[in-house]
């Protein structure tokens, strides 16, 4: 029963025009409450004491009816309960300090903006790189245009700081390690 | 007859007192571990299989089907949350949910648990939680902390690429405190109102899969839609890693299905034949109606057959004893289910069959230029 009736759970998102990006609704409500009420039918005493309505052989047929009927009380109180509380945590975050990003960061993808990581080259990533690339180049072009030589390949961190060191010292005839290395 | 002399009589007394030492030594140790072992290592490995769900199984499932942008996002959001509620939990979670019934007061907890146990403050080596009382309570508490975990990342799939990260973070430990374990107290606590009227849930139907599931119903409505929803294509960033995920949370369900019977016993074999049987029946449910509507079984359809038939036996697959009958029944009703939908798709409705397609319904939209 679960597969089809989840099928349409989660297809409802279209219909009804809510936007549950994952389908947790879709997968885990309605399969929820399929499988709870499924087992006030289906439970059986010979595992658990109490049996559902499809197992239920005493006269009356109550016992099935009243598992079931439990078990929609459950469903019931548990779906208005979490409803309710979502409904408020969710409006008083909204309201205190905000839950949804800003438009422009949905746009461009939360890994670059939120973690600044990408797990390959969007326009973010792009940027952040290209930003970067930028940012050491002109350090470099600042060292030569300073006149002191040291405009290198920039290989790690250290020769960053040798640039800059060298650039702030004045002193640029002194040759720093990475100097040699240069390409 | 043989008459035993004074020496010989002293001699076995003497012995006899020896072997009775030796007897209350025994005695001792086994109260001091009186834990089964059997038991106790089944639930270990349960925990661990329940985390695996979480991380990396629902960071996976959920990171490939989002998109590439926001990939890592979803992943950090599982595996954070996986943090915060650990030590929520450890803080004050676990108190509120299933904090142990105190006699002497007299105070009916039938909403919530207390603070008795703020910060485990009680946590002895030795000491069993009165839900199961054959394995630890370190156990018990590691194994539901699992539960706890998972709950949240499934709230955090309905809305995890458009919110804030910090907002985030806070909204699952709120969220975690005011709703999850109130739900829990209710159905597994023995205080709790519905476990008192005989609520039959095994696994976590009630806190874990309808709490999410309307949670993350609700939540979506309150923040609402994504930018484009419905007018760009909505491209998962990795099927492959969907399928990956989904495979670990399959594999992972049977310590979340199995470990629920707090014991390696029948029942625990019981449910975990009831959760393969369950699980695989709904993905060729899934896949079978999708043939149907779409001419196309989609693997991103079937791997989500299959998540719902976890869900869906999650409650109940304690319970259910002949899962041949169970599964008769239920492919009857799914027969009967589809015919209902297919009268209903013929008559009222008017479904583009593209239309029917879960997260491929834009592009199929794109293609019939509907």
């Amino acid at each position: 029963v679960a597969g089809p009736l989840c099928f349409f759970g989660a297809n409802l998102k279209h219909r009804l025009g809510y936007d549950d990006a994952l389908d947790a609704f879709g997968i885990h409500g309605v399969g929820g409450i399929v499988g709870t009420l499924c087992t006030g039918l289906f439970a059986s005493s010979a595992v658990c004491g109490s049996n559902g309505v499809f197992y239920d052989y005493s006269k009356s047929g109550n016992e099935g009816r009243r598992q079931f009927e439990v078990q929609l009380l459950g469903v019931v109180t548990c779906t208005i309960y979490s409803a309710l509380m979502t409904a408020l945590i969710t409006s008083a975050i909204d309201r205190s300090v905000g839950f949804r990003v800003s438009p422009e960061f949905e746009e461009k993808g939360l890994d670059g903006c939120i973690h600044g990581e990408t797990v390959e080259l969007t326009p973010v990533s792009l940027a952040l790189v290209t930003k970067k690339a930028v940012r050491r180049v002109s350090m470099l072009l600042g060292g030569s245009l300073d006149g002191s030589g040291h405009s290198s390949t920039v290989s790690s961190n250290g020769s960053f700081h040798n640039v800059m060191h060298s650039t702030h010292n004045k002193k640029g005839t002194e040759l720093s390690p990475e100097k040699s290395n240069r390409s | 007859m043989q008459e035993l002399t004074n020496a010989e009589l002293t001699k076995l007394v003497h012995q006899l007192s020896e072997k009775l030492v030796i007897l209350e030594q025994k005695s001792r140790s086994l109260s001091r571990n009186e834990f089964d072992s059997g038991d106790v290592s089944w639930m270990l490995t349960s925990c661990a299989f329940v985390l695996m769900m979480t991380i990396p199984g629902l960071a996976l499932f959920y990171g490939g089907m989002s998109k590439t942008k926001n990939v890592l996002t979803t992943v950090m959001q599982s595996f954070s949350i996986a943090c915060v509620i650990t030590v929520v939990w450890m803080i004050c979670g676990y108190s509120l949910a299933f904090a142990p019934r105190r006699e002497e007061d007299n105070v009916n907890n039938w909403f919530i648990g207390d603070f008795s146990l703020f910060w485990l403050h009680e946590f002895k080596l030795d000491s069993s939680h009165q839900l199961a009382p054959n394995i630890p309570e370190s156990v018990f508490c590691l194994f539901q902390m699992t539960f706890a975990i998972i709950t949240p990342a499934l709230v955090c799939g309905s809305f995890a690429d458009r919110v804030k990260y910090g907002s985030c973070m806070l909204f699952v430990a709120v969220w975690h405190l005011l709703v999850y374990c109130p739900i829990a107290h209710w159905v597994w606590h023995p205080d709790g109102f519905l476990f008192k009227r005989n609520v039959l849930d095994y696994a976590g139907g009630f806190p874990i899969e309808i709490a999410s599931g309307v949670s993350g119903l609700v939540a979506t409505v309150v923040i609402g839609k994504g930018a484009k929803f419905g007018e760009e294509i909505h491209n998962p960033h990795s099927i492959l890693y969907t399928v990956t995920g989904a495979c670990l949370l399959w594999v992972g369900w049977f310590g979340f299905n199995g470990g629920s019977a707090y014991a390696s016993d029948s029942r625990a074999a019981m449910s975990l034949f009831a959760t393969q049987i369950c699980t695989a029946t709904a993905a060729l449910s899934w896949m079978i109606t999708e043939l149907w509507f779409r001419k196309q079984p989609s693997v991103l359809g079937t791997i989500n057959g299959a998540v719902a038939g976890l869900v869906s036996i999650t409650p109940a697959c304690g319970y259910v004893d002949n899962t041949g009958t169970a599964l008769r029944n239920a492919a009857l009703l799914s027969d009967l289910t589809k015919l209902l939908i297919l009268i209903l798709h013929r008559c009222f409705l008017h479904w583009p069959s593209g239309r029917a397609a879960m997260l491929l319904w834009s592009e199929s939209k794109a293609q019939t230029g509907l």
